[in-house]
């Protein structure tokens, strides 16, 4: 009775060409099996990604969606608006002009013996902060004290017409002599040069 | 489309005859018959014969029945034990080779049935030999037959030898149980076969033809009858043929019949005669032997498919059927997943293609974003600016409508702290009494409260009482005058 190997080397004298087969198919079952998983673990990925990329393909459908242009009316106001800009700080060339703008104004509330001084360095006091977008508009690297005689009313006249570039961060009043002398200090923002409306 | 015309070639390597023929009811037709005599010494050069020979009779579907000679076929009987083809075929191929010196030879053969002439009877159980007839031919002989004949699209019906065809014959015009010797004088010479018991029992081909001898020789074809009959009667246990069918040219028959009855004393009969000539009842022969389900056919055929899935599933095949079969799935699974991810990356393309082409209308769009918010931050910060300025004013009013008329501001500090204004004033009040002095200091800091209820902090402090001497001596009212300070944070405008 004819065992299997015997079955086998028969086989194998018999069909030579059977077993350069079996060879190759198992070259190929191995081959493919590992094309396949590439494939598989490949395609997961890329899956995985699509999905990110749908994701932000919607999110981006859905702002193109709801996003409305500005017409050409608010465009114009927006410009307009935006060269208010420069009213927010002064550039560092322009500081001269705020303290000529400032002795200007006390004079304009009537205030006497004005005396206007530039002092290196900020003021200690609080300073709120301020920001356009998303660029903050920095204090100055400086103050201005601003030094006067008058009334009362003079007084609020001028910090009521203070320009946005300053902010007050000091105010003292003190009667002497049978009139009041007042100290206002104030914190600058600046601006940085050649900055304009935007 | 054209009918398929029915052929039949008798091939030798110094004569090939094509005969057309017809089925009919009654039996076969022959339609024409074309003879190409010379000496071929290829079965290739054969076979193109037959191929022209074909072409010649304007044969386009061509169903051919062939009957080999020569060209190293043979014919050869055999008694083996009872068993299974796949155990007789080794057995047949070493025997072939070890007695024909054939080394790749193409073999049919069959096993008609039990050929058990043993005295006495074998005991019950016990299995009787089985006579195998056995054709083949050299593989390359068949092979450029089969290359040749398939090229020129010629089905071939069967590829066989003479003693197949005359076993059909035997049968199909005979039949007798009776020892009986056939003769069959063909035109390379005289084919003899002795039947017992109906069935084929010996075959000898025609002795080799000297140069200038008649292949139809009297005294050579009885001394070949009188060989094959001592012969025979060696093989089968003294069987003694008594009669014998001849099929001989119509000018040969009466001479040849006469001296065979006298020479061996056998009862001649004729073969075939309604047929025609010996090569007419040979190739009806062929026709007959082609159209059986037991034959010897030596033409390659493919096998069937219950063959081929039975081959492939048993035994050691079955490996590489199992193999060949995960190879097959895996490339199909690997090409499913290859074109998936093709799929998918092709999506992922498109979805990536459709985010560029969105993406400067978002740039666009954050431009205009940007530009609304730095609008914004500067109309919010304007506000803001302006508020704080309308809060400042407000509490420097606030300090001046003081209602009390006995007090007064002396300083005031103001400083900027996150949540507002942290405001100190130190003033003084006077009244006629203490308690006056306090109303009238107190009175301010009350104001404050009412008139500014989100102030925080709110604190005042007496710092110091002062009693003022009257100026005048006539008036004796002294003065109470008091030093007072008032703190407290004014809250500033909301940060934007």
């Amino acid at each position: 009775m004819s065992t299997f190997s015997d079955s086998l080397r028969r086989w194998r004298t018999e069909r030579p060409n059977q077993l350069l087969a079996v060879g190759v198919g198992l070259f190929v079952l191995v081959a493919a099996g590992a094309v396949g998983l590439r494939a598989r673990s490949a395609s997961a990925e890329l899956s995985e990604r699509a999905t990110a990329w749908q994701q932000t393909a919607n999110q981006l459908a859905t702002l193109q969606q709801q996003f409305r242009v500005p017409s050409s009316s608010e465009s114009s106001r927006l410009i307009a608006e935006s060269a208010r800009m420069g009213a927010l700080g002064v550039p560092p060339s322009e500081r001269v002009s705020l303290l000529e703008f400032l002795t200007r104004l006390a004079d304009a509330a009537k205030l006497s013996e004005v005396r206007v001084n530039v002092r290196a360095g900020t003021d200690s006091a609080f300073i709120p902060p301020r920001s356009i977008g998303t660029g903050p508009v920095n204090p100055a690297a400086y103050s201005v004290t601003v030094d006067f005689t008058g009334s009362f009313a003079g007084l609020v006249q001028f910090v009521s017409n203070l320009p946005p570039s300053v902010s007050v961060s000091r105010l003292g009043a003190a009667r002497s002599l049978g009139h009041t002398a007042y100290h206002v200090g104030l914190s600058v923002y600046e601006l940085p040069n050649g900055d304009t409306a935007g | 489309m054209a009918q398929s015309r029915t052929f039949t070639a008798i091939i030798d390597q110094d004569r090939v005859v094509v005969v057309e023929y017809r089925q009919e009811k009654a039996g076969f037709r022959v339609i024409d018959t074309r003879v190409e005599t010379r000496r071929f010494s290829t079965p290739e050069a054969v076979a193109d014969v037959v191929i022209q020979i074909l072409g010649e009779m304007s044969a386009k579907r061509v169903s051919l029945s062939i009957v080999l000679q020569h060209f190293g076929s043979f014919f050869h009987t055999m008694l083996l034990p009872a068993a299974s083809d796949d155990v007789v075929r080794p057995i047949i191929l070493r025997e072939i080779q070890r007695s024909f010196n054939i080394t790749d030879p193409v073999v049919a053969f069959v096993v008609p049935g039990t050929s058990d002439r043993r005295e006495p009877p074998r005991e019950a159980g016990g299995l009787s030999p089985k006579q195998v007839l056995v054709a083949g031919a050299p593989q390359p002989v068949v092979a450029a037959l089969h290359a040749r004949l398939t090229k020129a699209r010629i089905h071939v019906e069967g590829l066989t030898v003479m003693p197949e065809v005359f076993r059909h014959l035997y049968s199909a015009l005979d039949g007798s149980t009776e020892a009986t010797a056939m003769l069959v004088c063909l035109a390379n010479g005289p084919h003899l076969a002795f039947f017992v018991d109906g069935s084929l029992e010996l075959a000898i081909d025609p002795p080799l033809a000297l140069d200038g001898e008649a292949p139809l020789d009297t005294a050579m074809i009885v001394d070949q009858i009188e060989s094959g009959a001592i012969f025979l009667r060696q093989q089968s246990r003294g069987t003694v043929a008594t009669r014998l069918l001849l099929s001989a040219p119509a000018e040969d028959y009466d001479r040849l019949s006469s001296t065979i009855e006298a020479r061996t004393g056998m009862h001649v009969a004729p073969l075939g005669g309604a047929v025609g000539s010996p090569e007419m009842v040979v190739a009806m022969g062929a026709v007959l032997a082609a159209r059986e389900s037991i034959r010897l056919d030596l033409f390659p055929r493919a096998p069937t498919l219950n063959a081929r899935i039975r081959s492939a599933t048993t035994g050691p095949s079955a490996i590489m059927t199992v193999v060949l079969a995960a190879a097959a799935v895996a490339v199909f699974w690997a090409a499913t997943q290859f074109s998936g991810l093709i799929r998918t990356k092709r999506d992922l393309v498109r979805v990536q293609h459709l985010v560029e082409q969105g993406l400067p209308a978002v740039t666009e769009m954050r431009q205009s974003a940007d530009g609304r918010k730095r609008i914004a931050g500067i109309r919010s910060s304007l506000a803001f600016s302006v508020e704080e300025r309308r809060r400042m004013g407000d509490l420097l009013l606030s300090l001046t409508e003081s209602p009390s008329p006995g007090a007064r501001f002396d300083s005031l500090s103001v400083e900027r702290v996150s949540d507002g204004w942290k405001t100190t004033v130190f003033g003084q009040a006077a009244g006629a009494s203490g308690s006056a002095a306090v109303s009238a200091a107190t009175g301010l800091y009350h104001h404050l409260q009412q008139r500014s209820p989100k102030l925080k902090n709110l604190d005042f402090q007496i710092n110091s009482y002062v009693q003022t001497p009257p100026a005048d001596s006539a008036n004796r009212t002294a003065v109470d005058q008091l030093f007072f300070t008032i703190t407290f944070v004014a809250p500033g405008p909301a940060q934007p």
